[in-house]
């Protein structure tokens, strides 16, 4: 168990820059996702923790140790590769057991650990076969295995999940949970899941082309995103962000397509200071609007598009001016397209965005 | 549903019947010089393809040097030339699959400026016949004084066939994923011993074709050994069996003590070994065709 410490961490493949600039601390223990679309930059991030890439600029550190020029070899992290990576050529059991012999253990100590870290993973009876024979999810398991028997002080997980059905995929979802938090080992999962990186992670580093967008937790992550990038990743549907523009008359205000928003003084004069230009994305969550089919006072009007039964929640899209914004209601509310409808957003989940440079007003 | 089937029985015998006939046919080309082979070298003389009978005299040249009275050339042991052979064969299949397995691991790989061209001019090489190269190889061997010397032959085979070499291996690297390859450098290995570790494991089918066809390669070769090894003593097989063939038939001498089904032993005596071969070697060479590592 260690702290992961990475430092103006940066990789360029030729003009690329795959990994720019990254800065996180991971503390003892901590679960940490790497969230992102592909091509962001997660996975060559962990493989500088794995010590498989080298950095272009920057210091890896686990606790005071700089750890930036050692060999994969010397620092002791375990990794579970996206396609399991188990050798074809050696049975569950020596696949297990292959970190071990490395390190020259005593047979009889490997003995005792693989059968237990096997016993620990429900894969006991496995040992016998090769690779080829088990499934998905077994594989995924045996390539757990192995990167935990030799009790790594960095767990390194490289999108686990994504070969597993999605049946399984939840329950090795709370799996993997439940054996990071018994184990208590550091651990950086990459995933490119919303829903793996919320429910597992208890810190997750949104990253986009290389740079950090945000780090926080689940909540933070969803409630307060740092900016549209992370407003509208995150979410599913993502958050609303409604093209408007900044006023300052009598009062302040967000004029938007079909309705104009009013803010507080404080809350106008906390836009004004921030915003590079007028020009703003109001942002709020499908969930945060209320919707009525009389028109009321405050209301946004709208005209409803496509409605899009999911069992739990009804997600209706609609059209306020010149934007189209997704609405969850509940199941049973009687909209159908071509309805006119009124919209009141939520003001305590509401967003306002700079739209120049994207980042959070609140 | 079993009235169906049973008056679809018979067609489809029917149907099997003219397959299996239609490919014993095709196939008989090929079968009838083996078996005549074969049985060829244990008559005691042959009228067409039938024997007159049956002998082992044939194979006293395993026992004694064949003698040709009067002949001008005189046929050394046939042991020390199987051993020429295998020699030759030998040293050309360890250096062919040594060199290709690292070369074929760095051309998949590591990535450095002019790999492709290398690639590509790798296979023009293979597009010459190596008799082409015949009278510029000689000015190389002759050059480092290797005239007379089987290394002539084996560094030249070698190099005929490391093109092939190259390619065949790494084209088993490139379907083994670098994943593997990381997870062992995660595990602890060194690079140079994932590579003997993992990697060449997992190539493993590939090393034994290569090696099979390396060793046919070089079993099998006769220019190079006639330019590059004018002595009797470092004769192999295939120079054996010309000079048998040729004093025999194009009458060189009077053929006294030389017979056809003679001929015929040696020739099957050379086959032995690439049966051999082909018998224990047949499912990796299959495994070749379907092209790649089974079970990643």
């Amino acid at each position: 168990m260690v702290r992961v410490k990475l430092v103006n961490l940066s990789k360029y493949f030729g003009k690329v820059r795959a990994v720019d600039n990254v800065n996180i601390n991971i503390s003892h223990g901590e679960f940490i996702a790497l969230l992102g679309p592909s091509g962001c930059g997660k996975t060559t991030t962990l493989l500088m923790i794995a010590g498989i890439y080298k950095p272009t600029k920057g210091r890896i550190y686990f606790d005071d140790k700089d750890v930036t020029d050692l060999p994969p070899k010397d620092r002791n992290v375990g990794m579970v590769f996206q396609s399991y990576a188990l050798y074809p050529h050696m049975k569950v059991y020596d696949n297990i057991a292959f970190p071990l012999k490395i390190k020259k253990l005593p047979k009889n100590e490997i003995d005792k650990k693989v059968k237990e870290i096997a016993n620990l993973l429900k894969i006991g009876e496995l040992l016998d076969r090769y690779p080829r024979q088990l499934s998905g999810g077994q594989q995924q398991r045996v390539a757990l295995a192995r990167a935990l028997v030799k009790e790594p002080d960095v767990l390194l997980l490289d999108e686990p999940l994504s070969n597993l059905d999605a049946l399984l995929r939840v329950y090795m979802r709370a799996e993997i949970k439940r054996l990071q938090k018994e184990l208590g080992i550091t651990t950086v999962y990459v995933t490119h899941d919303q829903v793996e990186a919320l429910s597992m992670a208890d810190r997750i580093v949104v990253m986009n082309k290389g740079k950090i967008q945000q780090i926080g937790t689940s909540e933070e992550i969803y409630h307060k995103p740092a900016n549209t990038f992370v407003a509208s990743f995150i979410g599913t549907p993502p958050m609303n962000l409604i093209r408007c523009e900044f006023k300052e008359g009598e009062g302040y205000a967000i004029k938007c397509g079909g309705f104009t928003y009013k803010l507080s003084k404080e809350l106008g004069e906390l836009v004004k200071s921030k915003i590079t230009s007028p020009e703003v994305y109001l942002g709020i969550r499908p969930e945060h609007i209320y919707l009525t089919k009389e028109p009321k006072e405050a209301h946004a009007k709208a005209s409803v598009i496509v409605t899009e039964p999911l069992g739990r929640d009804l997600i209706v899209t609609a059209d306020v001016g010149e934007d189209l914004i997704k609405i969850i209601v509940p199941p049973t509310a009687p909209i159908a397209p071509g309805q006119k409808i009124y919209l009141k957003f939520d003001e305590r989940y509401l967003h306002v965005f700079d739209r120049k440079t994207g980042e959070a007003v609140f | 549903m079993t009235e169906i089937e049973y008056e679809l029985m018979p067609s489809k015998k029917k149907h099997r019947m003219i397959i299996y006939i239609a490919l014993i046919l095709l196939s008989l080309p090929i079968i009838i010089p083996y078996a005549w082979l074969v049985i060829g070298a244990f008559a005691t003389d042959l009228r067409g393809v039938i024997p007159t009978g049956l002998t082992l005299s044939n194979w006293k040249f395993l026992i004694e040097p064949i003698q040709v009275p009067g002949a001008g050339v005189k046929y050394p042991d046939i042991w020390l030339v199987t051993f020429n052979t295998l020699f030759i064969a030998a040293a050309t299949t360890i250096l062919t699959v040594f060199l290709s397995a690292f070369g074929g691991y760095a051309l998949s790989r590591v990535k450095f400026a002019g790999r492709g061209l290398f690639l590509a001019l790798t296979m023009v090489l293979r597009a010459f016949p190596g008799i082409a190269l015949l009278v510029a190889l000689f000015y190389v061997i002759n050059m480092f004084r290797l005239y007379g010397n089987p290394w002539s032959v084996i560094l030249s085979k070698t190099a005929l066939m490391l093109p092939l070499g190259l390619w065949v291996m790494k084209g088993f690297f490139d379907t083994i994923s670098w994943e593997i390859e990381m997870a062992a450098l995660v595990d602890g290995l060194s690079r140079i011993k994932t590579f003997f570790k993992i990697m060449l494991p997992l190539v493993r089918p590939g090393l034994a074709a290569l090696s099979i066809l390396a060793f046919i390669y070089g079993w099998s070769e006769y220019i190079l050994v006639v330019v590059f090894l004018p002595t009797e003593k470092s004769w192999t097989l295939t120079m054996y069996l010309q000079r048998l063939a040729y004093q025999a038939f194009a009458g060189e001498v009077s053929v006294a003590g030389i017979t056809r089904p003679m001929i015929i032993a040696v020739g099957l005596w050379y086959m032995i070994p690439i049966i051999l071969f082909f018998i224990f070697a047949q499912k990796y060479l299959l495994r070749v065709a379907v092209g790649g590592v089974k079970g990643v």
